[in-house]
């Protein structure tokens, strides 16, 4: 069989994506971009502003001592960067994506694995498409709009930020959009069955960014919230199917579904509690209802209560029932960083972890319930249900724990340097006088000996120092110049990791990528079918669970990693 | 065939009749009375007193709807007449594996098995069922499965196979449960170029 569709689609996106590049690398789209970019523009205005004004103070130096005007490298700003970046995306992307078009065109493709992945590129480039137009116009020109509407007094509130209203949303939105409305064109489905394995990609590349502190914190704290409240809904979906006589194989699928990792659940327990085709549409319809519901109602609430990323990502990957919306939910929290979905993501991984064994434990309970039910190998469900992705994820933090990427210090976005702090940045005498003046205040010799080395170098020299002059910032009446100071110098000894922000943003594409094309296999089909004495137990189950971890969340959770 | 006034053999009808295809191989006896419905197009024949067909599209899934559609096929086939059994296996269940991204493929895979083993087996019922019966009455039989929206499938059926009538169920109640897989009766009567009846639930 032939896989790859005759079709112009992939060359007009690489066309696309080649004629954005080149209006952005030309300066045509300035304007544009100046208004969806407004935040990168005033950084750009700003220092052009110090640009002009240090060239022009140069000049007159140099005219003064009779030398030439001098040459100044002018400085990159957030704008330039930004536009600099979508340039190059699009020259890379769109100029693969013209060449793989042409190849489709002009190529008689043959059975064969050259035509099954030369099948997938358009439905690529395809979700690639739809998240730039997300990611560099929808999403800014929404933050935009909810800022004016703000500023304009018509709202005394954000609705961009309250509604969550950015890319991922917005992207999935669009996913869900599509495969209901305009439907999956034919050259693209392929490739939109890609998207699961991006998500895996994602998840396996974020087990570079977790510190060993960091991992066995939340996977202690996920190991405890999901396990009881898995094992908590399982019981209770057992108990409430036996008390509305629903039959043993939709109580059991239905349990899965609820319990573990929604759709994913489903899948893997249907054959092993039998379950019929209409109990497994009614499971997966009301999962996927609550699912995307859960997935916008989340964002909101985490932001009303002034969620941290800790404790929204714990409450979004143990109260929402089904997995790709943990995901998406935590990235709509916090789109523009990844802290949110590095702690939904290991819930996401505890869950999966305990899907074998909530397999089993279903399967004794059929067997147990039900005449006739055939018994499975304990062994054959481990190793079949495993989620070798896990695997992936393990290999890429113990590799990252090794240095082989970047140094330890550097995984969390920024690192701390005091070798590298700039001349310019370094405490001015004004400064290094209000400090001197308070060395009488310090409460310990630690105190004292961290701030007498800050007065020395103008600059800390160490973590441990930074941490205590910390503290000392606290201490009541203390000056607050000499305070200023110490965040000062704290500031400018912790730098971006530049290796480290570049990963993070292309985990975040990877990740909207993934989630992008998930919306496309959304069908409102499928969603319709929930109904009957699932949709009430879901409901049930579904209220209970994500109340109750969002109480447990409230009162237990805190930002302490 | 023996009709009451406003049934047929004993089977409560309502029959929806598409106007520019009412000069077509049904034969209509006794009087038949006719009331405007929206849209237009679409009249209610009732009243009618003897109705036989020789080729009869049926679309039967073993619901309640659909077994009124049964009944009321072999009612008015003519004897050594002909039923195509059209069963549609809704297009829904392509997207019923939704947005599982955490499975591997053979658990994926196992579940596609499990899902379409069950709806042939589904379907091999059915179609045991309405052989068995038209054998009986020395009918013949033609099975028809597609995989789709179920007018699309329909219509399908009824452009490659030879049929004078197509006979559906009533619509379900919205308080029975089942698979949520109307058959759009617009796009239905648009593309049809065969009457169409649909059994009425009484």
């Amino acid at each position: 069989m032939v896989y790859t569709k005759k079709s112009p689609a992939l060359l007009i996106i690489g066309f696309l994506l080649l004629v954005w590049g080149w209006l952005n690398a030309n300066g045509s789209l300035d304007n544009l971009q100046s208004s969806l970019q407004k935040s990168a523009y005033s950084d750009y205005v700003k220092v052009n502003e110090k640009y002009q004004a240090e060239l022009r103070v140069a000049t007159e130096q140099a005219q003064s001592d009779g030398k030439p005007a001098p040459t100044m490298k002018k400085p990159h700003s957030k704008f330039d960067q930004e536009k600099e970046f979508q340039t190059q995306f699009c020259y890379i992307f769109g100029g693969a994506f013209t060449i793989l078009g042409l190849v489709v065109l002009a190529s008689k493709p043959k059975s064969g694995n050259v035509d099954y992945y030369l099948s997938t590129v358009p439905g690529m480039a395809f979700i690639l498409l739809i998240a730039c137009v997300v990611r560099w116009v929808l999403d800014p020109m929404f933050t935009n709009w909810g800022k004016a509407v703000q500023d304009a007094g018509t709202l005394s509130w954000d609705f961009a930020k309250i509604f969550n209203l950015n890319y991922v949303v917005m992207g999935i939105l669009a996913g869900i959009v599509i495969v209901n409305v305009f439907k999956i064109p034919e050259w693209a489905a392929n490739g939109v069955r890609t998207a699961r394995l991006f998500l895996k990609t994602g998840v396996i590349l974020l087990g570079a960014l977790y510190s060993a502190a960091e991992l066995a914190q939340l996977g202690a704290l996920s190991v405890i919230m999901i396990g009881f409240f898995v094992l908590g809904s399982v019981w209770l979906v057992l108990i409430m199917g036996r008390r509305m006589k629903s039959p043993n194989s939709m109580t059991g699928v239905l349990s899965a579904g609820l319990g573990v990792c929604g759709v994913s659940a489903t899948v893997a327990a249907s054959p092993v509690v039998q379950a019929k085709s209409g109990e497994i549409a009614y499971t997966i319809g009301t999962i996927l209802l609550w699912g995307v519901g859960c997935m916008f109602l989340f964002p909101t609430v985490g932001h009303i209560l002034h969620m941290g990323p800790v404790q929204f990502g714990a409450w979004a990957g143990t109260g929402i029932l089904n997995s790709a919306q943990v995901a998406g939910a935590a990235l709509a929290f916090d789109p523009h960083g990844i802290d949110t979905l590095k702690v939904a993501e290991i819930f996401n991984i505890t869950r999966v972890l305990f899907l074998p064994i909530i397999v089993l434990w279903l399967a004794a309970w059929f067997v147990k319930h039900e005449e006739g039910a055939k018994k499975v190998n304990l062994k054959q469900v481990v190793i079949a249900k495993f989620p070798l992705f896990v695997l992936g994820f393990i290999a890429m933090f113990a590799l990252s724990s090794t240095g082989v990427f970047a140094p330890p210090g550097h995984y969390q976005g920024k690192y701390f340097s005091g070798a590298e702090v700039k001349e310019d940045k370094l405490l001015k005498p004004k400064e290094v006088r209000a400090l001197e003046a308070e060395l009488p205040k310090m409460r310990n010799a630690e105190e004292t000996k961290a701030l007498q080395d800050l007065v020395a170098n103008r600059k800390l020299t160490s973590r441990e120092q930074d941490n205590t002059l910390k503290a000392v910032a606290k201490i009541e009446g203390l000056d607050g110049v000499a305070a200023g100071a110490i965040a000062n110098a704290s500031k400018a000894a912790w730098h971006d990791s530049k290796i480290i922000k570049a990963f993070r943003d292309w985990l975040a594409w990877l990740f909207a990528f993934g989630l992008i094309g998930l919306g496309m296999q959304i069908t409102a089909a499928s969603i319709k079918q929930a109904g009957g004495k699932p949709l009430i137990i879901g409901s049930v189950v579904g209220t209970l669970k994500a109340v109750g971890s969002l109480i447990v969340v409230l009162m237990f959770v805190r930002e302490f990693v | 065939m023996r009709h009451g006034d406003s049934a047929v053999g004993g089977v409560p009808v309502f029959v929806w009749i598409v106007r520019k295809y009412l000069a077509t191989s049904i034969k209509l006896m006794g009087s038949a009375g006719f009331a405007a419905l929206n849209p237009p197009y679409i009249k209610i024949l009732k009243n009618f007193s003897m109705l036989t067909v020789k080729n009869i599209l049926l679309a039967y899934h073993g619901t309640d709807g659909a077994k009124l559609a049964q009944e009321l096929a072999f009612k008015l086939i003519e004897p050594g007449g002909g039923i195509v059994h059209l069963l549609v296996v809704p297009g829904l269940w392509a997207g019923m594996q939704g947005d599982d991204w955490l499975n591997n493929a053979a658990t994926r895979d196992e579940f596609g098995h499990y899902v379409e083993d069950l709806l042939q087996k589904d379907a091999a019922e059915q179609a045991a069922a309405i052989a068995k019966r038209c054998q009986e009455n020395g009918l013949r039989y033609t099975a028809v499965q597609r995989v789709g929206e179920p007018a699309e499938c329909l219509l399908a059926a009824m452009r490659e196979t030879t049929v004078d009538l197509v006979i559906i169920g009533p619509p379900r109640s919205k308080k029975i449960s089942g698979l949520r897989s109307r058959m759009d009766l617009e796009k239905l009567a648009r593309g049809l170029s065969v009457p169409l009846l649909v059994a009425n639930r009484g």
